[in-house]
């Protein structure tokens, strides 16, 4: 009895090691593919959001807004407009908090958030060192920062763009799908987190 | 020695440094004087209200009677710094006493609904209630909604209030005193209807100097409607 115990925490052990890139194997380079697909935001955008987190569930207004100095603001508002966070990504992805609630002002949710949002604007993607590799029907170009990499995914034969991800050495830590049109302004986004429950679905509004 | 350089300065010639002439000094007094007497206003068309007292008795009395409202709202959210606005509209009900609905139709749904200490918030398919008594921030919200509907904002100690009139409406401007509104509102701006004290705008001003107003429009004042709108 004691020994499978043993075993099954064994099995559990290996199996939280295990690292979610391991099928990927490295691959020479399709320059053209990763120039034509490589996500960036641009324009301007009201999105509907909606977040749960960690059995919580809040919604509100997010607008997304390239600047003419090529910076990009996102802001998130409540529905009767009051403002709870407004953040500045510069084009070579240096963050500011133009202004913040304190209920959010925590070094954690700010760190999540930028590096999140950061990912949605395709702002890793800037620097153009990619890397490829490939594995389950799927290409994967990643770019790597401080701590981990940021990829984007696309299908085999490179026709459209799947999926952009953060992740470690061996962990996923965020997926962000596009259910809709795709760049330079998506209709809808979604980003997963895969270390804790949070799922954020951004959709946008047509506006009046 | 100094020589006119032009009607409002004049050059001190030993140094050649430009010197404001004495005219516009006196202009400067002069505008500070205006500018700090209790009745200018920084609100185009509108003056202080001549007689406090009337108006608050009038605004207590007439605001009392208002038992219902129906009506339709616009509201322009604008993020001054980015020149951006969003307009949103949607439905309004109020019934006496604290009980409120705000639901937005276009072009989001969400609705919100406050039936004395309870909130309900409903986005798509998504609901989410809240005791208000153990949400400081939506108590005080909550609170400003309802104390702006039912005219009791004027008795209000979280707000020190300034008040202005027009021959159709008065004004009144709210500074908020306690700490978690002064985080949220540099000020709030109350509109209300002359003849019948209900409601026409509320405006919030963030700290940063972006702004939410809300209009009402097609108001209808105690008419009948069924209690189910509120419920939670």
């Amino acid at each position: 009895m004691r020994c499978s115990l043993y075993s099954f925490a064994f099995i559990l052990l290996l199996s939280s090691c295990a690292s979610d890139y391991k099928h990927l194997q490295k691959s020479s380079g399709d320059v053209a593919c990763a120039q034509r697909i490589v996500p960036g935001y641009s324009g301007t955008s009201w999105y509907d959001a909606s977040i749960d987190v960690t059995g919580r569930h809040m919604s509100g207004l997010l607008l997304i807004k390239s600047m003419p100095d090529s910076s990009n603001r996102v802001v998130f508002t409540n529905e009767a407009g009051i403002t709870f966070f407004d953040f500045s990504f510069s084009k070579d992805g240096d963050f500011k908090i133009i202004t913040v609630i304190k209920q959010l002002n925590r070094k954690s949710v700010i760190r999540t958030l930028s590096r999140d949002f950061a990912l949605v604007l395709g702002l890793p993607f800037n620097s153009g060192n990619f890397e490829r590799f490939t594995g389950d029907e799927k290409v994967y170009y990643g770019v790597r920062q401080k701590k981990g990499t940021a990829y984007f995914i696309t299908n085999k034969d490179c026709a459209s763009l799947q999926e952009l991800e953060w992740g470690t050495r061996r962990k996923r830590i965020v997926s962000v799908r596009l259910p809709g049109s795709g760049y330079p302004a998506p209709d809808r986004i979604e980003l997963d987190h895969h270390t804790f429950s949070m799922l954020i679905k951004l959709t946008r509004i047509k506006k009046e | 020695m100094y020589e006119l350089t032009s009607y409002w300065m004049r050059t001190d010639m030993s140094t050649g440094e430009k010197i404001l002439t004495g005219r516009v000094f006196w202009l400067l007094v002069a505008a500070c004087c205006f500018f700090c007497t209790p009745g200018f206003s920084q609100y185009d068309g509108y003056h202080a209200v001549s007689n406090l007292d009337t108006f608050k008795q009038r605004f207590k009395t007439e605001s009392s009677k208002v038992l219902s409202i129906e009506s339709s709202f616009v509201q322009d959210k604008v993020l001054t710094a980015l020149t951006e606005k969003i307009t949103s509209n949607g439905k309004f009900w109020f019934k006496r006493s604290n009980k409120v609905r705000i639901e937005y139709v276009s072009p989001f749904a969400y609705t919100m609904i406050m039936n004395g200490d309870k909130l309900l918030l409903r986005d798509g398919q998504k609901e989410n209630r809240v005791n208000v008594k153990s949400n400081k921030l939506f108590q005080q919200v909550n609170r400003i909604v309802l104390d702006c509907v039912q005219g009791t904002i004027l008795d209000s100690k979280d707000f020190s209030v300034r008040y202005f009139e027009n021959d159709k409406t008065f004004l009144m401007e709210l500074t908020p005193k306690t700490k978690i509104m002064l985080e949220f509102f540099q000020t709030i701006v109350l509109k209300v209807d002359s003849k019948n004290f209900s409601v026409n705008s509320i405006e919030m001003i963030e700290q940063t100097g972006d702004r939410t107003t809300i209009s009402f429009l097609d108001k209808k004042i105690n008419t009948q409607f069924a209690d189910a709108v509120f419920a939670l």
